[in-house]
């Protein structure tokens, strides 16, 4: 009898963390991912689609530093743009091998959020918040005066493509390279939340006095959640760079940084499905409704509002009660 | 003098707030295994004597010394990592976790981060879980909640909020064993299943340092006892020695 309930325990902390019907359910998801160009020839929604793949990688990183780390961090567009120019000036200034410029890119983007996280992250809330955003206008400002190193306003165009086997990608091929970029991101993330760190992070954000007492150095374990972040972030801006082969201060402006931040607070806070149909639902859904560019912010805000009121756990949460009461049982997120 | 030095050692403690001094001039030792208790009135410094131990500040004056090594004055998690695991006076479960995660995160090792572990799940990574789990199966069963295991920690009364903190501190099979009032709220079934898990993780290797108000408790469960008075240490020694000290009477009950 006890011996029983012991091994219950232990079966419920000693899950696999990749089981079988979970690994189906991301290979169906990858598959028709990469299988979409077969269907969707259009160029403009095979554009579109890449540019929400790259949100989502962005916006999962966003998610896993706000949400998880509990961090009100604004700075991940600096992130983005450290990665983004790197590799376009790298490739296109100095002839770097444009494949070669994906470790520098996300090496770029580490050693920013190391050098910036260290001072910074012991600030909590809205001080957080304010000092971040401002290393995000610095790194605006910065790309638009520099011009020898960033081109200015107008930034790096002529960007050589990424080649394989001697061949250009472009278009659907660079769409297929998001996808596997937005997968590793999503592995990453998946396989530190289910890991001893990832619960560490989770403690430091519950409860810090608990959290130290147990041994968690927290300091370390939220800078090192922070840099993991900006890496995924610097792949992104890679991403970007040798999709659209042209890049400018515009993935800097504090527009896209309140775009991506209400993606996350729609989506729900620690919500990796919530931040992907958020992706979906505010990267295509102005765009498909003939919305301009600056009313994407303003259907954004809307939207976070509406949220905020009627699903306060966001649309992650949504889908979570939809599954729970599909499966007749209790949801376990606590409201 | 003793051959053998105790395994904790407080020498001249004290702690001053401003112009308050919370805690004054303290010697303790504790022997290995011993299980040892720390009673006093309110105010009269367990709290803060606790939080030394356990790195929650420094002390003004004196040291706190584990097998030999000065633990005062370093971070909390650093004393963690030397073995030595605290359950606090208010609860501090983390909230959006369950019963069986809370207890997880007490049982693993959090000495080193681990990254490219954490991001491949490779290098040692299913080891260590299952060891882990393995203490936490372990500490979970000592207290008596296994049936509790999967709730999430905001689902369970407040006197088995109590008994998950024990288990969290339990799970890390540390040296020292600090524990802030742990009958605190507890019904007479829970404190009975308690004062069994403390026996339990005594007799595999721990030693105890308990502070509590629940002076039956104490008298029952403690090799030793210490009592603080405004900071002072007026009393120390076994439990029955203790209770019939003059000192202590006049402490608890006035002249």
């Amino acid at each position: 009898m006890k011996a029983a309930a012991d091994q219950e325990v232990r079966r419920l902390l000693d899950r696999p963390s990749w089981p079988a019907r979970r690994v189906a359910v991301w290979a169906a998801i990858v598959a028709v991912l990469l299988l979409a160009p077969l269907v969707v020839t259009n160029g403009y929604h095979l554009t579109l689609a890449t540019n929400v793949i790259v949100t989502m990688i962005l916006t999962f990183s966003l998610n896993f530093v706000i949400g998880r780390i509990g961090l009100f961090s604004l700075s991940h567009a600096a992130f983005l743009g450290v990665g983004g120019y790197v590799a376009a000036i790298l490739a296109q200034r100095h002839g770097v091998e444009p494949w070669l410029t994906l470790p520098l890119a996300m090496a770029a983007s580490m050693a920013i959020a190391g050098l910036i996280g260290v001072p910074v992250l012991r600030l909590r809330g809205f001080f957080l918040a304010v000092a971040t955003l401002a290393f995000t206008l610095f790194a605006d400002v910065f790309a638009r005066q520099a011009t020898d190193i960033t081109g200015g306003a107008y930034g790096i165009t002529n960007i050589p493509p990424l080649t394989l086997f001697g061949l250009p990608l472009r278009g659907p091929w660079m769409y297929e390279v998001a996808v596997l970029a937005l997968l590793l991101s999503a592995l990453v993330l998946e396989n530190v939340r289910l890991s001893r760190l990832g619960r560490a992070i989770l403690a430091a954000r519950d409860n810090e006095a608990a959290a130290a007492a147990a041994g968690i150095d927290i300091p370390r374990t939220q800078l090192a959640g922070y840099v993991l972040s900006a890496a995924i972030t610097g792949l992104a801006g890679w991403v970007y760079s040798f999709f659209h082969l042209t890049l400018n201060p515009f993935v800097l402006s504090l527009d896209i940084t309140f775009l991506w931040l209400f993606i996350v607070l729609v989506g729900g806070l620690g919500s990796m499905r919530g931040a992907a149909l958020a992706s979906i639902l505010l990267g295509v859904g102005p765009e498909m409704l003939g919305f301009a560019a600056a009313q994407q912010v303003l259907t954004a805000g809307v939207l976070v509002l509406l949220v905020v009121l009627l699903f306060p756990r966001g649309l992650g949460g949504l889908v979570e009660d939809i599954e729970a009461r599909w499966r007749r049982r209790p949801a376990t997120g606590d409201g | 003098m003793a051959e053998a030095l105790a395994f904790l050692r407080l020498v001249g403690l004290g702690k001053r707030f401003g112009g308050l001094t919370a805690l004054a001039d303290v010697d303790l030792e504790v022997p290995r295994q011993e299980i040892c208790g720390v009673i006093g009135p309110n105010g009269a410094g367990k709290s803060t004597l606790f939080n030394i131990v356990a790195g929650a500040y420094p002390p003004s004056t004196g040291e706190a010394v584990l097998d030999g090594t000065r633990i005062s004055g370093l971070p909390s998690h650093k004393v963690a990592t030397m073995g030595v695991a605290r359950a606090f006076q208010l609860v501090n479960l983390f909230g959006t976790m369950s019963v069986a995660e809370n207890v997880m995160v007490g049982a693993e090792r959090h000495d080193r981060l681990k990254l490219w572990q954490a991001i491949t799940h490779l290098s040692g990574f299913a080891a260590e879980r299952r060891q882990a789990a393995e203490r936490a199966a372990r500490a979970i069963e000592l207290v008596g909640i296994g049936h509790l295991a999967p709730l999430p920690v905001s689902q369970i009364t407040y006197g088995q909020q109590r008994l998950v903190a024990t288990a969290r501190a339990l799970a890390a099979e540390p040296r020292l064993l600090l524990l802030d009032e742990p009958a605190a709220g507890l019904a007479g079934p829970e404190i009975e299943a308690l004062s069994a898990a403390i026996g339990r993780a005594r007799d595999a290797g721990a030693t105890v340092l308990l502070v509590e108000h629940n002076v039956d408790f104490v008298m029952r469960l403690c090799d030793h006892v210490a009592v603080l008075h405004f900071g002072r240490k007026i009393a120390d020694g076994p439990p029955a020695a203790v209770r019939s000290s003059e000192a202590v009477i006049e402490a608890y009950i006035g002249r």
